[in-house]
């Protein structure tokens, strides 16, 4: 058996060998890379990543306008404000989730490039949706989930994706908590040489921004106008990124790209006994916060998701007031929809009202739910972990000790982050990893590009 | 009980002991290993907590200690919630008033 550590030490090479894509092409000194580069060189065009999703059933899904919640949240705002709300329901792909537009390229590449079978480290949606893209194609599929606590007890929404990704035909490797997953993972790579279905390749990148494109288009066709703000669920990086990108691809300059993450401050994601006492298992700031402040953190040698590139502002809402916009979506819309695009629903319900009437707000995601992912699961589940639920103001909730369902939707709120604080913190973190010496002139180049921090901050970062 | 050649089981194994896995953990997780576990048609019969190999849905072939003779999906809805239920009514009064 090898340690994390010896497996972690051989991460470049295993990757590589199992993405047949060479990032040190992309290398320009220490913490600099061609970003750009790296992305504009997948080998597919907007339109082929159009044409491989449209084969398998992809995308293409309906924009929908919330009338009565957009009604609702008019009734709160100020006079003359309260944007016109949208949700792009991606719950119509074939595994349920936006995750097959990122499985889509990846598979179809492994399958072009003549790999058995494609892997993917994920306690998401990703697993269920690399499973079916891998049924389709005809290739085998090993998924490497993060399920349960050191007891043998499965967070409930893991345990359903687990599930799915079975019903798919794959092979899941469920594993107790911990950061080791990566390394697991690595392993089964190098045992099997499968393909490397990361979530953060270019190819998974460029998966999504086929979901931004279409936003644009649907909106100037519903609204006759540009959407005005998106907002994404954020946890790695990788919806805000690949979303944005095709958002600008389409042309739509001046549209906010919002980041919305239910708060679990003070919950340990590495932690044993911290696990289970989370109602949320991803779209969360347990990944968001670190994946932001630094991207390098993922299971390829360069991240394709790096959301303060474009990230405009960034938010929390509480798990509380998720459940509450799950209960608003399925009594007011009629749509039942699972947890993780309504964490956006959540923030834009807030968000709307400090917007013009005649704004639109895209809501950009929404996800299958049943047994596991239902708020009624999921409460029941905090519940047995010792969390105390509860009704009244959820800003006054204690991720892992308290749940409080919103009295009134006027409690609904969108806490935002400090730009300027994020982008610091990933500077601090950039230059940990460089270590002594000094920065070249394209390093700093590089820094600025990707936090969008001026050199100042650079500077002040670096305590100079 | 024994598994059947051929029965879904579900199998598991240490795949890091404590001192393999990463630095830097919090506490509560020192201490403890990282399990796998993997379902798939076993390949011997053997009896429950003894060693055995499976083939899995990916057509891998493991070796762990079977930990279930028929592993199935039992997470549910849950129990209704109280707190949830109200909240579709008082969402139409809004809307009404």
């Amino acid at each position: 058996m090898s340690s994390y550590k010896d497996i972690i030490a051989r991460k470049n090479w295993i990757t590589a060998k199992a993405l047949g894509f060479d990032y040190a092409k992309y290398e320009q000194g220490g913490l600099a890379f061609d970003y750009e580069g790296m992305m504009n060189n997948t080998g597919y065009t907007l339109a082929d990543i159009r044409r491989i999703q449209l084969e398998t059933g992809v995308g293409n899904t309906p924009l929908l306008e919330l009338r009565q919640i957009t009604r609702l949240a008019r009734k709160y705002a100020p006079r003359g404000k309260g944007a016109r709300i949208f949700l792009k329901d991606e719950a119509a792909n074939p595994s349920g989730s936006f995750k097959a537009r990122r499985a889509a390229i990846s598979v179809y590449h492994a399958a072009t490039l003549g790999y058995e079978g494609v892997v993917a480290a994920t306690s998401g949606n990703y697993g269920a949706a690399v499973a079916s893209q891998a049924a389709m194609r005809g290739l085998k599929a090993i998924i490497v989930q993060e399920v349960y606590d050191s007891k043998g007890l499965g967070q409930p929404e893991i345990l359903e994706k687990g599930r799915a990704c079975e019903a798919y035909g794959a092979e899941v490797m469920q594993l107790t908590v911990g950061p080791e997953l990566f390394a697991i993972f690595l392993q089964v790579l190098e045992t099997t040489g499968f393909f490397n279905a990361s979530l953060y390749t270019p190819y998974g990148i460029a998966g999504i921004e086929t979901l931004g494109v279409e936003i644009v288009e649907e909106v100037r066709q519903k609204a006759s106008r540009d959407p005005d703000a998106v907002v994404i669920t954020h946890a790695g990086g990788g919806n805000v990124t690949g979303t944005a990108r095709g958002i600008k691809k389409a042309g739509a300059m001046s549209c906010r790209i919002i980041g919305a993450s239910v708060d679990l401050g003070g919950l340990h994601m590495a932690s044993d006994a911290d696990f289970n006492r989370k109602s949320f298992t991803t779209g969360h700031t347990g990944f968001s916060v670190p994946f932001t402040t630094w991207p390098d953190r993922a299971d390829v040698p360069r991240n394709a998701a790096r959301s303060l590139r474009y990230l405009d502002s960034f938010g929390t809402v509480t798990q509380g007031e998720v459940f509450y916009a799950t209960e608003m979506l399925a009594q007011l819309e009629g749509l039942e929809r699972g947890p993780a695009g309504n964490v956006s629903l959540a923030a834009a319900f807030a968000l709307a009202q400090t917007m013009d009437e005649d704004q639109v707000i895209v809501v950009q995601e929404t996800e299958y739910t049943g047994a596991g992912k239902h708020p009624t699961a999921q409460l029941t589940f905090a519940e047995s972990q010792g969390v105390v639920l509860s009704s009244g103001d959820p800003s006054l909730s204690v991720p892992g000790q308290s749940i409080i369902i919103p009295s009134h939707p006027k409690l609904l709120r969108f806490k935002e982050l400090s730009m300027e604080a994020l982008r610091l913190s990933y500077l601090r973190n950039a230059l940990a990893h460089k270590g002594e010496g000094q920065l070249s002139p394209r390093e700093v180049e590089f820094l600025c590009e990707d936090s969008r921090a001026p050199q100042s901050m650079v500077w002040q970062a670096s305590g100079k | 009980m024994l598994s059947q050649i051929g029965s879904w089981v579900e199998i598991a194994w240490v795949a890091m002991t404590p001192s393999e896995r990463a630095e830097q953990l919090p506490e509560s997780s020192k201490t403890v290993p990282v399990v796998a576990k993997v379902r798939g048609f076993a390949l011997e019969s053997v009896a429950l907590g003894a060693e055995l190999s499976v083939k899995t849905l990916a057509g891998r072939t493991l070796s762990g200690t079977l930990v279930d003779l028929s592993p199935g999906h039992t997470h549910s809805f849950g129990r209704p919630q109280p707190l949830l239920l109200a909240v579709g009514g008082a969402l139409r009064e809004e809307l009404k008033a």
